[in-house]
């Protein structure tokens, strides 16, 4: 009877790795969303429902590189960080240098990947724990974002900048909202399906053991600091594109928010637990959240409270669920 | 010894979890001054007895009497403070505090409302040099050897002043010269009418050290013998219910086909130096020594764990000294190594997962997989190795010996042509020992040359077909089956 | 099944209570960039009191300093049909976005305190900060004696008032020959711990300024904690801008060395803006720009703006 009821356990587990401690959380959602429905009848609406999706691209393109450093036990301070340096030198380079938006985005980007590139080595090379290499790299990018323009913001982006991020196609999706839906469906595939993806559970879930199994864990530990840095730099572009403008002080505290989602969505801070599948719930939780209580006229302190709540709440019921 | 009264008498204690039972009714007396062994295969219920008398556990049924008086432990705290002391089998010592903080935590010395530094760690250098063991009390315990955290662990529970001690597998990591010191140090509290229980795998020191054995077998004492050497034999029939043919299976006959070859070895930090040695295609070759001679150290050298600074490793005459353990595994040079928990499997993932990491790209179709397949490929193996649980159970829900079938499985799953297994039965009950060593003659008679390291002298002995014994990190000697027994071994390893 | 009826029914309900006419304002949303700035509060609470008394409901939402928060929120008062849209920028750049949001939604828009670049609302009210600056740097320069040694600390760099308000209090200190101008730094948050952290820095560096201008009360508050600290009270004058309310109490003692301020008439901000929400709403003509004047205010006149702030 025991043995039954784990294997069932098992299958479960096994047969939905994405979302497995995710489903407190998916719970959570689901109450949530009939709340608000019946709280307010501005909250179940199309025009509403690709708000909250416009609202979420930026944390969520963010969230899911958070995922993998975290999923491997890391921890990224400097996402916000780096999201400013790329947005500044995307600023810099399109309309300061007058370079085409073709090539001063893939810069970018590679700007940001760069600093990932730095953490990880720091990490892996010299030992630094995460922590601490991630929080020396969120100061530096920063001052680097603000040396750029000395702190000013730049604006004057082509118009389909902005408009990529206000046009919904076809009266659905706007192009930064299909950004980050490509983001979830890749990074979910490649967590599930690829090798390298399997991989970060197994270095998670014990570093030493994955090292002795023959497993590159210094090659993949950079490699997941470079594709958060690179998302954070993509999450960059999405906010120039809705804000239609780049400045320096964009994102503080960003990482936050990041790892929020992330520990809301089931993903352990220790490794080797979770995914993204649990992050996506996660980003839907305090977007849903924030668009909630905006529509309810909370006021904006009372929303710090709530929201610190719902963070307590996710995690502890989900630590109990265990413990049973 | 009889006719005084005991410190402890347990009537009728049961124990059930929902609707399993694991303790049905057990009776037990210890009486003060005496060792009582403990005996029983993994799930036979000597934790949970021993739990309950500690206070770990509360038990379902049954009544403990304490010096004459009723005794219901509600947590541990209350357990120690009527007397009764427990060493655990895994180490709950805490790794950035110093060794001192850890032989005394929670109850330091206090002078004036202060802690007295001084006092605290002279005592504990007191105790630690009682059992042979010669460290600063004030460094910190990370870093340390397994057996050196367990002589702290000891060094904690004799500070105890305890009128009952328990003692679950307090040797497994310990070296002949520290067991013996702690031999010296139980028969000192026995003098002082210190009750002890003590629970081992070893049945060697089982006979060398207790005047009493219980064995238990399905939550159930089964049989007592009122002396400590009762013949090993009788012990473990009665253990596993059944006769025993033999404990170690017969040799395969080794090829005269060198496989492994290891030339002028040395580690940078010195843990062993200059090391020459080749094993056959198809032998088992037996690696011993005391604690701290270097034998882990080397064998995690030869499999790319731990850094070399000198000398080559060839296979089939080939270099292949390697940096890292991509590099040995590469090789098919694997290992199996010393510290289940911590090294060979990832606790809270399931069976399949585990077996698979070792494989991913042998699983993997152009970079792609799926957990399912990585399951259909894990169960083959599972059954093949007669592990005992699913794919999709989580490899921490195993007793220690699946968990090990399990590390094996990773890597047979790779044909290897060379397995390194360090202390491949630690922890593990008799029962499922014997099909360990089966696997490793399997893996001989199919042409594998296989490494066993162990500090239980009697397996080197039993499953090695030669002996390379290990003294202060260097070699002190190859000894071959006809002429290694425990006397030329323990001198060897003791020069 | 039952619950869709039932969601029917709720939004057929919302339908029937939608405003008769556009033209009435039943409900104004209010953006405003940080709360724990007073500056903000004090807007907020005049457009509060003003609303309840015309009987309109104001939504407010607090962008925490965050320009991208702030977008999401004035999508979520979008939705929620408001009336009309007092808007205060926050971060460095005032985005453009929320104003194109308001303009799609055919509501009014009030921009206060500042105005996003090639966005412009209904009308922008905004205090003079030049001319006001200008106004506290010469009295604390005449309370010096015309001469010495001076240090600015400035706001969060890049914004407008940090612009507007070094401008103007250059300004004073070009018309004094014997002002020498020895340091300036910058701080993020306009806040009283990084003005103490600033002035003992520049203390440290210069022992012998004797003039301070902090751009914001907060970094003129924090600045004279420094001074007390370093035991130069009765050497060193410092002046202030916006007229917080501690700022306003302490001014009120005439102990300190902090001597001067320019009380900026927020809550009146704030009633001008849901006025000209009504007037934009009626058809009426508004203007473009309205200056509500900062007074200086010194130990003389500060214990009346204590008792009501303007």
């Amino acid at each position: 009877m025991v043995a039954d009821v784990k294997e069932r356990r098992g299958v479960a587990g096994i047969a939905l790795p994405s979302l497995r401690g995710a489903t407190g959380p998916l719970i959570g959602l689901i109450v949530l969303c009939l709340f608000l429905t019946f709280a307010t009848d501005k909250f179940l609406s199309v025009r509403n429902f690709l708000n909250v999706l416009d609202q979420i691209t930026v944390l969520g393109v963010m969230a899911v590189g958070m995922t993998m450093v975290i999923l491997i036990g890391g921890i990224d301070l400097a996402v916000g960080s780096v999201m400013a340096l790329a947005m500044m030198v995307l600023g810099y380079l399109n309309v300061v240098a007058g370079l085409p938006m073709g090539i001063a985005i893939p810069l970018a980007l590679f700007v940001a990947a760069l600093n990932g590139l730095v953490a990880g080595l720091l990490i892996t090379r010299f030992n630094v724990p995460a922590f601490i290499a991630t929080l020396a790299m969120m100061s530096i990018t920063r001052g680097l974002a603000n040396m750029i323009t000395d702190g000013q913001q730049i604006i004057g982006f082509p118009a389909w900048f902005n408009m990529m991020a206000i046009v919904r196609f076809g009266g659905f999706l706007t192009l930064t909202v299909a950004v980050m839906i490509v983001v979830f469906i890749v990074g979910l595939l490649y967590q599930r399906y690829r090798h390298g993806g399997r991989v970060l559970y197994a270095i998670g879930g014990n570093a030493e053991v994955a090292r002795l199994a023959g497993i590159n864990v210094q090659r993949a530990t950079v490699l997941v600091y470079v594709v958060c840095s690179f998302l954070a730099g993509l999450s960059g572009m999405v906010l120039a594109a809705r804000l239609d403008s780049v400045q320096p002080s964009s994102g503080v505290s960003y990482e936050l928010d990041a790892i929020a989602a992330v520990v809301i969505g089931g993903t352990s801070l220790s490794g080797g637990t979770g995914g993204i599948g649990g992050t996506i719930i996660g980003v839907l939780i305090i977007g849903v959240l924030r668009n909630g209580l905006n529509l309810l006229s909370v006021s904006p302190f009372m929303q710090q409270v709530i929201i610190g709540a719902v963070i307590v709440l996710a995690v502890t019921a989900e630590t109990y669920r265990k413990r049973k | 010894m009889t006719n005084r009264s005991p410190i402890l008498s347990l009537r009728g204690i049961q124990k059930s979890y929902g609707p399993i039972k694991v303790l049905h009714g057990v009776d037990l007396d210890i009486h003060p001054g005496e060792v009582v062994a403990l005996l029983g295969e993994n799930g036979a219920g000597k934790s949970t007895l021993s739990n309950i008398i500690s206070g770990t556990v509360q038990p379902s049924a049954g009544e403990m009497t304490w010096l004459g008086k009723p005794y219901a432990p509600a947590n541990p705290r209350a357990a120690m403070d009527e007397g009764v002391g427990m060493i655990h089998q895994e180490l709950k010592l805490l790794p950035k505090l110093s060794i001192a903080e850890n032989v005394f935590v929670g109850r330091y010395p206090m002078k004036s409302g202060r802690l007295d530094r001084k006092t605290m760690e002279d005592k504990a250098r007191a105790g630690l040099q009682r059992l042979g063991l010669d460290v600063a009390p004030d460094r910190p315990v990370e870093g340390l050897s397994t057996g050196k955290q367990q002589l702290i662990e000891i060094a904690k529970a004799l500070t105890l002043n305890a009128r009952l001690l328990i003692l679950d597998e307090p040797t497994a990591a310990l070296g002949g010269e520290e067991t013996q010191a702690l031999f010296r140090q139980i028969e000192r509290l026995k003098s002082e009418g210190v009750g002890i229980i003590y629970i081992s795998h070893r049945l060697e020191e089982i006979r060398q050290i207790t005047d009493r054995i219980v064995v238990m077998r399905d939550g159930a004492k089964v049989q007592e013998f009122d002396r400590g050497d009762v013949p090993i034999r009788t012990i473990v029939e009665a253990m596993v219910g059944r006769s025993l043919e033999r404990m170690f299976p017969a040799l395969p006959v080794p090829t005269q086909e060198v496989a492994l070859e290891v030339r002028g070895l040395s580690s940078p930090s010195k843990a062993f130096r200059d090391i020459n040695f080749s094993v056959r295609k198809g032998e088992v070759f037996g690696i011993a020594g005391l604690m701290g001679a270097g034998r882990t150290e080397l064998v995690r050298a030869i499999t790319g764990a731990d850094p070399i600074s000198a000398g080559e490793v060839l296979l089939h005459g080939k270099p292949v000294t390697p940096r890292s353990p991509i590099d040995a595994i590469r090789n098919g040079i694997v290992l199996v190594p010393e510290d289940r928990k911590l090294q060979g499997v990832v606790l809270d993932h399931s069976i399949a997962e585990n077996i698979g990491y070792a494989n991913l790209g042998e699983i993997a179709r152009n970079g792609w997989l799926s957990t399912r397949r990585i399951r259909e490929f894990a169960e083959d193996y599972i059954r093949k190795f007669g592990v005992k649980g699913r794919g999709g159970q989580n490899a921490g829900e195993l007793s220690g010996g699946n968990q090990q079938k399990v590390v094996l499985a990773k890597w047979l799953a790779r044909k290897p042509q060379v397995v390194v297994l360090d202390e491949p039965t630690r922890g593990i009950d008799v029962g499922a020992r014997s099909s360990i060593y089966d696997l490793i003659m399997d893996l001989a008679r199919q042409g594998v040359a296989v490494i066993v390291v162990s500090s239980d002298l009697e397996e080197v002995l039993g499953v090695s077909s030669r002996i390379m014994v290990m003294a202060q990190g260097k070699q002190a000697g190859i000894l071959n089956r006809e002429d290694a027994n425990d006397v030329s071994v323990m001198e060897l390893a003791t020069i | 099944m039952k619950l869709s009826r039932l969601l029917i029914a709720a939004s057929a309900a919302s339908v029937l209570a939608l405003p008769a006419s556009a033209a009435e304002v039943k409900k104004i949303g209010l953006a405003v960039p940080n709360l724990q700035a007073d500056f903000f509060n004090q807007i907020k609470l005049g457009v509060e009191k003003h609303a309840k008394e015309k009987g309109i409901e104001v939504v407010v939402v607090d962008a925490k300093n965050d320009t991208n928060t702030q977008v999401s929120q004035v999508q979520d008062l979008m939705t929620q049909d408001i009336d009309a849209f007092i808007y205060i920028p926050a971060g460095a750049a005032a985005a453009a976005v929320p104003t194109r949001l308001a303009r799609e939604a055919g509501i009014p828009v009030i921009n206060v305190d500042r105005t996003p670049e090639g966005a412009p609302g209904d009308t922008f009210i905004a205090g003079e900060s030049v001319e006001s600056a200008y106004e506290v740097c010469k009295y604390i320069i005449g309370k010096a004696g015309g001469s010495g040694k001076m240090a600015i600390i400035h706001g969060q760099k890049g914004t407008t008032p940090e612009v507007d308000r070094f401008t103007g209090c250059k300004r004073a200190i070009d018309e004094n020959q014997g002002v020498e101008l020895v340091d300036q730094q910058w701080s993020n948050m306009w806040s009283a711990d990084e003005g103490f952290t600033i002035a003992q820095n520049m203390l440290q560096a210069n022992p012998d300024i004797t003039i301070i201008f902090g751009q914001a009360d907060g970094l003129a508050m924090g600045a004279a904690k420094a001074v007390d600290v370093a035991n130069l009270s009765d050497k060193v004058i410092i002046g202030g801008y916006d007229g917080d309310v501690s700022a306003l109490e302490y001014l009120a003692k005439c102990t300190g060395p902090f001597i001067a301020t320019a009380t900026q008439s927020t809550q009146k901000m704030g009633v001008l803006a849901v006025e000209s929400a009504l007037a934009v709403a009626a058809g009426e003509k508004v203007e473009e720009r309205q200056t509500p004047n900062a007074v200086l205010t010194t130990c003389e006149n500060a214990p009346e703006f204590v008792k009501v702030h303007p």
